[in-house]
């Protein structure tokens, strides 16, 4: 047994000889592809699939700089009902995200993998509509509903919201030139415009606005096509 | 890289699972009670007690205060403009008893996420059907309620 098993390793070191020839022969290519990728968050839709007062959209692109440093875009739309026991109301806007993507991994020759660091600038366009709300009565004695559902809902429009985002994520080349790619992001909040007598709760882009904390949190999925453009 | 990836993951984790803006607290000032500060009708700048007082809405049957105090917090209606109230006073065994009608506009402030809204009761102004009871008059000091912590209503008696 043991006998074959050397017999075998044998033949390995040989086939990894004849392998190593065959590579000088070979002209691998050492050129780095350069083009615009554009893709699609796949979350989104899955979002859609599970959750059904959430409708989303994003697309995705980004456009090689240099060897490791792209701008980076997206470009979306949601749309989220939340319907709470104090709060019942609807979010609907579009939001873009203009930024770079650093990538930190060393690729070896040919593969094009990324570990991406992303900073964003982002701005969302949205109006915000309150279906109904909750009226906060300690007191009880009179019997009352405290639930008040707007007959006419107060839509307040020309809202946005501004924030920076930081992006931790990897893309890999799945086949030549289509990626897979997910990316985790943190969001701050640097300002906003509230509608009168209600709060932004929700934010295009953002995802969802906590009151007395600027940060939120967010993810996407992405599978992306790059259009090479040329090689160096 | 691989650290960086973990921090980054555990902070997200703390942002995402970290929502106390989903809990309204308790001690949240919600819809403001009115106040009412019971004054003698003799000394109008000091407070008597009213013996025996008994509040209570119009038209239900449990009592809201029973007791004998010199001031009162009573809820106003949310969903209506204006609330009636019967205050009543039992003095050597005899039962006075008074209607008092509060009314009011009111709108809705924002609290929060998690509280909703609060009622805020303005142009507040008092009406009574009875003659003189017991209560000489109603004084109305701030016609408009939106906390607790001022008297919004004097009555002398």
């Amino acid at each position: 047994m043991l006998k074959y098993y050397i017999n075998f390793y044998f033949l390995l070191f040989c086939v990894s000889i004849w392998a190593q020839n065959e590579v000088k022969t070979d002209s691998l290519t050492t050129e780095i592809r350069y083009g615009i990728r554009l893709g699609i968050d796949m979350s989104k839709p899955l979002r859609m699939l599970l959750d059904p007062d959430y409708k989303g959209l994003e697309l995705v692109s980004d456009y090689r700089l240099t060897r490791n440093l792209y701008i980076a875009a997206e470009l979306g739309s949601e749309t989220k009902k939340i319907d709470q026991d104090a709060v019942n109301f609807e979010t609907s806007g579009t939001y873009l995200k203009l930024g770079v993507d650093y990538n930190v991994y060393d690729n070896w020759a040919g593969m094009d993998n990324l570990i991406v660091v992303g900073f964003r600038y982002g701005f969302s366009q949205h109006s915000q509509t309150l279906l109904g709300y909750n009226v906060l009565n300690n007191d009880h004695y009179w019997e009352e509903d405290d639930r008040l559902t707007i007959p006419s809902p107060n839509r307040f429009d020309g809202l946005n919201g501004h924030w920076i985002e930081l992006q931790l994520g990897f893309k890999a080349e799945l086949f030549r030139n289509f990626y897979m790619g997910v990316s985790l992001q943190m969001h701050r909040l640097l300002s906003d415009k509230d509608p009168e007598n209600f709060e932004n709760l929700f934010i295009p882009g953002f995802n969802k606005v906590l009151t007395d904390n600027p940060y939120g949190a967010g993810l996407n999925y992405t599978i992306s096509y790059q259009l090479p453009i040329y090689k160096k | 890289m691989k650290k960086l990836v973990y921090l980054f993951a555990f902070v997200l984790a703390g942002l995402i699972s970290c929502e106390p803006d989903d809990i309204c607290l308790a001690e949240t000032p919600g819809t403001p009670s009115l106040i009412i500060v019971f004054y003698d009708n003799d000394q109008p700048e000091s407070k008597k007690e009213v013996p025996n007082l008994q509040v209570k809405g119009l038209g239900l049957e449990a009592e809201f205060y029973s007791g004998t105090t010199d001031s009162i917090a009573i809820p106003l209606k949310i969903n209506e403009n204006s609330t009636d109230f019967l205050l009543s006073k039992t003095e050597n065994d005899i039962l006075f008893e008074e209607s008092i009608t509060f009314k009011h506009d009111s709108y809705d402030r924002f609290l929060s996420r998690a509280c909703g809204y609060q009622k805020i009761f303005t142009n507040l102004r008092t009406e009574r059907t009875n003659s003189i009871v017991w209560i000489e008059s109603i004084e109305i000091v701030t016609d408009t309620i939106s906390d607790i912590n001022n008297t919004h209503v004097k009555i002398l008696h």
